[in-house]
């Protein structure tokens, strides 16, 4: 284990690994291209990816790969990016939501969920002046959600299904738009998007800024009730197969920060919003950061009936093809062995 | 390295079709594309012929907004989707502009050299016959004088309004095969983003073959500048 500590100790693991890295470097050999003491790590940037906030700015992830590991960070707009991108290996591992991670996986078959981070988080915000109360008002509505196939249009399409309504591409149902949260917040000032499902803050932020209110609570979004996978930790299998090591180490990264998170919620502001800043160029205020803290249930735990419910929907709304008889198989999906190895080892 | 999905194979992708077309909704996003750039091209062939003839018989006009409309030429027109959004909404409406804008600077400017090039014998002739100056001259001489350069300028303009229109069709709401192409790429869909690429260059070779270059060998064969075909 190279983990840990200061001095000779990181002088002898970067020796270790530069060797091995000469080894399998820079060539067409491994199935990763890139240099082995580098970690490059994805992330949304919403309030619902605060664990991998928390761990990136109170140093836990440094802390834990070690001294001779570089950490490279890299913000996603989406969670079709962040897939895409971790599925053509330009991001090693990674917070995302588990639905384009699961659309990702029936076709390329080259990443693995490897720990969660955060249960629920998202909510329904409709436009004042829409109409819209409750779910049942949304029919001839457009509603928006940050990508199509997104874990919270998953959502959206489970709330529909609970009431019925149709999603269509006229106004006889519920109109489904893709568009990243920013231009939603933009789009719904001038009155061209109805409602939205959106991860926190946006949907607090489109109610505090008196845009909308919130149609739907946290709490309330299907499926489980707010129980849901919203952010997971994802690896590539060429990752996971070359250091493990220290895909274990980032889980016990997201680990110390979700204790730090809940121990320490008053200093967690501070640190989302500057990583936020970083990543965006604008940081978020401690309110409205605390509002969205308060509607999420951090948990490395990951509910695999929850997601074989969402993958159906995926199916269903024909997402993902060429499904078998015997429903989605999505056992290839999943390596928590890790996770196991961290949880037991506390 | 996992290269399967990254180029879907030609099963794969036919399948894809197949499907596509069986649940009708490749066939809804073709027909709603093919809507949207009949529209905008007719609207940029109306106007560009008109701002055209206009530059063409305005010494004035054409050097004073001729050049803006060179000016235009040179923007992509997806460059105005900002604004085309802030000014119609996230719509057809959007997009139809942008692929209109998009067509009507280049079919301007051929029509404006087509109705120029017009040998000046043919409009003195036409006048001695009594057509006089004005609409019987544009209509009866001059339009059909500058119809092989039209035809080029359609063809050009065709080819404008569809790279406008799929840009468009990618950022704006609506069922498009821009829309397709880019729920292709969320959901990591290589086949079906494959799928539209196919079908877009399927009908624009269609549209060229059956309908442009048909007309253009008509007309070419009219003017007797080729010999008819067997």
């Amino acid at each position: 284990m190279l983990t840990l500590l200061s001095g000779c100790g990181s002088s002898e693991s970067s020796g270790s690994s530069a060797s091995s890295g000469s080894s399998g470097s820079e060539s067409s050999g491994g199935s990763k291209s890139a240099d082995p003491i580098t970690v490059k790590i994805g992330l949304l940037k919403n309030v619902t990816h605060a664990p991998a906030f928390v761990a990136i700015k109170k140093g836990y992830l440094q802390d834990r790969l070690g001294a001779n590991v570089k950490v490279e960070v890299q913000g996603f707009n989406n969670g079709s990016d962040f897939s895409t991108a971790m599925a053509t290996g330009e991001i090693d591992i990674g917070y995302v939501g588990p639905s384009p991670v699961i659309n990702q996986y029936v076709r390329s078959k080259n990443i693995k969920i490897v720990s969660g981070a955060n249960n629920g988080g998202a909510v329904l915000v409709a436009r004042k002046g829409a109409g819209v109360t409750s779910v049942k008002d949304l029919a001839g509505k457009l509603v928006a959600v940050p990508t199509k196939g997104s874990t919270n249009e998953i959502s959206l399409r489970l709330l529909l299904q609970e009431q019925g309504l149709k999603v269509t591409t006229d106004k006889s149902g519920v109109q489904i738009i893709a568009m990243a949260p920013a231009d939603t917040l933009t789009a719904m000032k001038q009155g061209q998007v109805d409602a939205a499902l959106l991860p926190e803050p946006w949907g607090t932020q489109i109610a505090n800024e008196g845009i909308g209110e919130i149609a739907v609570d946290w709490d309330q979004v299907p499926p489980n009730k707010g129980n849901y996978p919203l952010t997971i930790i994802v690896a590539s299998d060429g990752f996971l197969k070359a250091h493990r090591d220290l895909a274990k180490s980032v889980l016990l990264a997201n680990e110390d920060a979700i204790q730090f998170i809940q121990g320490h919620p008053e200093d967690t502001y501070k640190l989302v919003s500057d990583e936020l800043k970083e990543l965006t160029g604008k940081g978020l205020d401690a309110e409205l950061i605390k509002a969205a803290l308060s509607h999420l249930s951090l948990t490395t735990n990951i509910d695999q009936e929850a997601l074989q419910a969402m993958a159906q929907v995926a199916v269903d709304a024909g997402y993902i093809k060429d499904v078998g008889a015997d429903g989605l198989d999505l056992t290839g999906l999943y390596d928590l062995s890790l996770l196991k190895e961290t949880q037991e080892g506390k | 390295m996992h290269w399967g999905w990254r180029f879907p194979s030609a099963l794969q992708t036919m399948r894809t079709f197949y499907d596509g077309m069986a649940d009708g909704q490749l066939l809804k996003a073709t027909l709603g594309s093919l809507r949207r750039i009949l529209v905008a091209f007719g609207l940029s062939c109306a106007i560009g012929i008109m701002l055209g003839v206009l530059f063409a018989r305005s010494r004035l006009l054409d050097e004073t907004f001729g050049f803006v409309v060179v000016a235009l030429q040179t923007v992509p027109s997806i460059a105005w989707l900002p604004f085309a959004i802030i000014w119609f909404g996230l719509n057809d409406f959007a997009v139809v502009f942008i692929t209109t804008i998009g067509a009507t600077w280049t079919m301007t400017i051929a029509s404006r050299s087509g109705i120029k090039n017009i040998p000046p014998i043919y409009v003195k002739s036409a006048q001695m016959f009594g057509t006089g100056r004005g609409l019987r001259l544009f209509y009866q001489v001059m339009v059909p004088a500058a119809i092989p350069q039209l035809i080029t300028g359609m063809r050009m303009a065709w080819a404008f309004a569809w790279r406008a229109l799929v840009s468009g069709e990618l950022i704006a709401r609506g069922v498009g095969l821009g829309q397709l192409l880019e729920e292709g790429r969320s959901l990591g869909d290589t086949s079906l983003m494959l799928c539209i690429v196919l079908v877009i260059a399927i009908l624009g070779t269609i549209s060229d073959h059956l309908v442009f270059k048909r007309i253009e060998d008509r007309v070419l064969t009219l003017y007797g500048l080729q010999t008819a075909k067997a």
